[in-house]
């Protein structure tokens, strides 16, 4: 769960802030001395923020928001005071010795006591830094370790001998938590990439907190042997398929079919509007099942994941991994008003086609602009991936965007961003050329995927790829695929 | 509250600051110091951060020809010293009690 805080420029804000950091730094899992550390780069971050960012403004505030995965710690703070460079601030030991000028010497403390310092200028909607620290795993390697010395045996079948198992599948409830961990590590010793599931805890907190919906498969005799999960999205009533796994012992009699239908009724009956998830496209198998299940492939996004080794691949896939979104609406569709720039109508009209939601295609008014444009930030370290979600478009709308852009690309070297834009705003046609002049290309359709809407996802793909190795599976992904590939060249 | 205790003699003063030498406490350290004071003396036993500020203020203290003596120091102080560059002119002397 992210934790906002909106803290005044006032210098005694700073100690308790800290305090506050540090044991959110503890609770999260870094050792007293990186919470310690990241701490002062917190205190030095705030504290250059109350000095210098608002010298005209006796009292003002700033934000701060605190995010965390089982992999690191992030904390963005965003405000709005005069426009700032750090690289322009950088510390030189000898002005500092000599003639008393520690400036810079707090981003030096910063760089030193993160494993990721990000600036962002987002122009006139004001700047965001963004500190993350990486978590030490060393607690779950130990794990590792112990998972394969205890692993239990797993008998093995010929294919012609698969004993007949009598299952039952039912919804999962945190009591479940402990048997989906273990039925984790028994089918993919640790190589799961989704790392929260050989945590119990975590796995029941977010069972408790609702975050999750899934099913699990059961013997006769309560042994779990299957476990399927979808996880809702934050900003929309739909979720993504995310975590699928049946132990080795079982496949081939059906599990994961029974499950997937028993999960796809349960989140209808629960009223989500929609389930989506990404398929990946190093083999076919994950987007063949979706579309048994009658999922729609609505865009193809390139470069979404770092490169990864698949067991049961011999080789290592020599690219960062693209994916395909497929997306199944659970609900009767309403007709919707959409504007959809002229360059995409004819694809994204039929991508709505293929999931049957009628859409009314506006031709667009004279609309009104907001004062300033509404963008959200969020960036996937791991994956070097980035997505800004466009809620309203403002006369700085070029100007925001281009700075972000330019922040970004400066600071790290991401594989792929990813824009959304809402589809139910009349501006976005006009906008359109905007993102295209920045190099941004076709990604496809993000039904529901914020605030209830649609949303037209483009890309900018900044590393090498051959598209010869993107496989995607449905006559009409490889239609989105074509025309992915026609801007990408 | 960083500061919790303040102890003035002649011309030297003793401080004990809590928790954090950040920039609170090196502005409210810098108003109690009287100009007479020449000998200062911080106790940071149970002084888990430091910050930049707080090196900059004792680095600029001893630099002017004053002296300072520091209690109980934290590890991470002279990590900051190291990082900053600062260690060839850092001449606090150092006081472990614990």
């Amino acid at each position: 769960m992210d934790v906002q805080l909106n803290i005044s420029t006032d210098e005694e804000a700073i100690t308790p802030t800290c305090d506050f950091t540090y044991s959110w730094c503890l609770s999260c899992g870094l050792s007293e001395d990186e919470a310690n550390r990241f701490t002062i780069a917190v205190s030095e971050l705030i504290s250059d923020i109350i000095l210098f960012a608002y010298p005209h403004d006796g009292r003002a505030y700033f934000d701060l928001t605190f995010r965390h995965t089982l992999s690191n710690v992030e904390v963005i703070v965003s405000e709005v005071g005069e426009p700032f460079d750090p690289d322009r601030h950088r510390y030189n030991p000898q002005e500092a010795i000599q003639q008393g000028n520690f400036e810079g010497a707090g981003f030096r403390l910063i760089r030193r006591f993160t494993d990721e310092f990000f600036f962002i200028n987002k122009g006139k909607e004001g700047k965001e830094f963004r500190l993350t620290k990486n978590l030490d795993l060393h607690d779950l390697d130990e794990m590792i370790e112990l998972s394969r010395s205890q692993k239990p045996k797993e008998p093995e079948y010929e294919e012609d001998e698969v004993p007949e198992v009598q299952f039952q599948i039912s919804q999962i409830t945190p009591a479940d938590a402990e048997d989906i961990a273990k039925l984790i590590y028994r089918t993919y010793e640790y190589t799961y990439p989704k790392e929260d599931l050989y945590f119990p805890k975590k796995i029941e907190k977010t069972l408790l907190g609702k975050e999750k919906l899934g099913v699990i498969a059961r013997t006769e005799e309560g042994e779990g042997i299957g476990y399927f999960a979808v996880l809702k999205k934050e900003d929309s009533n739909i979720a993504e398929v995310g975590e699928a796994v049946v132990t080795p012992a079982y496949r081939r009699q059906g599990a994961m079919s029974k499950m997937m239908e028993k999960l796809i009724n349960t989140a209808r009956n629960q009223q989500l509007d929609g389930l989506m998830g990404k398929a990946v496209t190093i083999h076919p198998v994950s987007q063949r099942v979706n579309q048994k299940f009658d999922f729609v492939t609505t865009a193809l996004m390139l470069g979404e994941t770092n490169k990864v080794t698949y067991k049961g691949f011999d080789e290592q896939y020599p690219q960062p991994v693209s994916v395909v979104i497929d997306f199944l609406p659970l609900q009767t569709p309403h007709k919707r008003s959409v504007y959809l720039p002229a360059e995409y109508a004819d694809i994204l009209q039929d991508t709505y086609n293929e999931l049957k939601i009628p859409v009314a295609p506006q031709n667009p008014p004279a609309y009104k602009m907001a004062d300033q444009s509404d963008m959200e930030l969020s960036i996937n370290y791991a994956d070097a991936t980035a997505l800004i979600v466009v809620h309203k478009y403002g006369p700085d709308f070029r100007s925001v965007l281009s700075d972000m852009l330019e922040s970004l690309e400066k600071q790290e070297d991401l594989n792929a961003i990813y824009v959304d834009l809402p589809l139910d705003n009349s501006a976005t046609p006009e906008h359109l050329p905007i993102l295209r002049e920045l190099d941004f290309f076709y990604c496809g359709l993000a039904p529901m995927f914020h605030r209830q809407s649609d949303y037209l996802r483009l890309q900018k793909i900044n590393a090498e790829l051959d598209l010869e190795l993107v496989d995607v599976f449905s006559d009409f992904g490889k239609k989105i695929k074509s025309r992915v590939a026609d801007e990408y060249c | 509250m960083n500061i919790v205790k303040t102890h003035k003699e002649g011309n030297k003063l003793e401080v004990k600051l809590n928790n954090a030498f950040n920039l609170t406490a090196r502005n409210k350290l810098e108003n109690r110091l009287p100009k007479e004071i020449t000998h200062l003396q911080i106790d940071l036993s149970d002084c888990r951060l430091v910050d930049s500020e707080g090196v900059i203020f004792m680095f600029e203290w001893q630099n002017t020809g004053n002296t300072l003596e520091l209690i109980n120091p934290p590890d991470i102080l002279f990590e900051i010293i190291e990082i900053l560059e600062l260690r060839e002119h850092w001449n606090a002397t150092i006081t472990e009690t614990n």
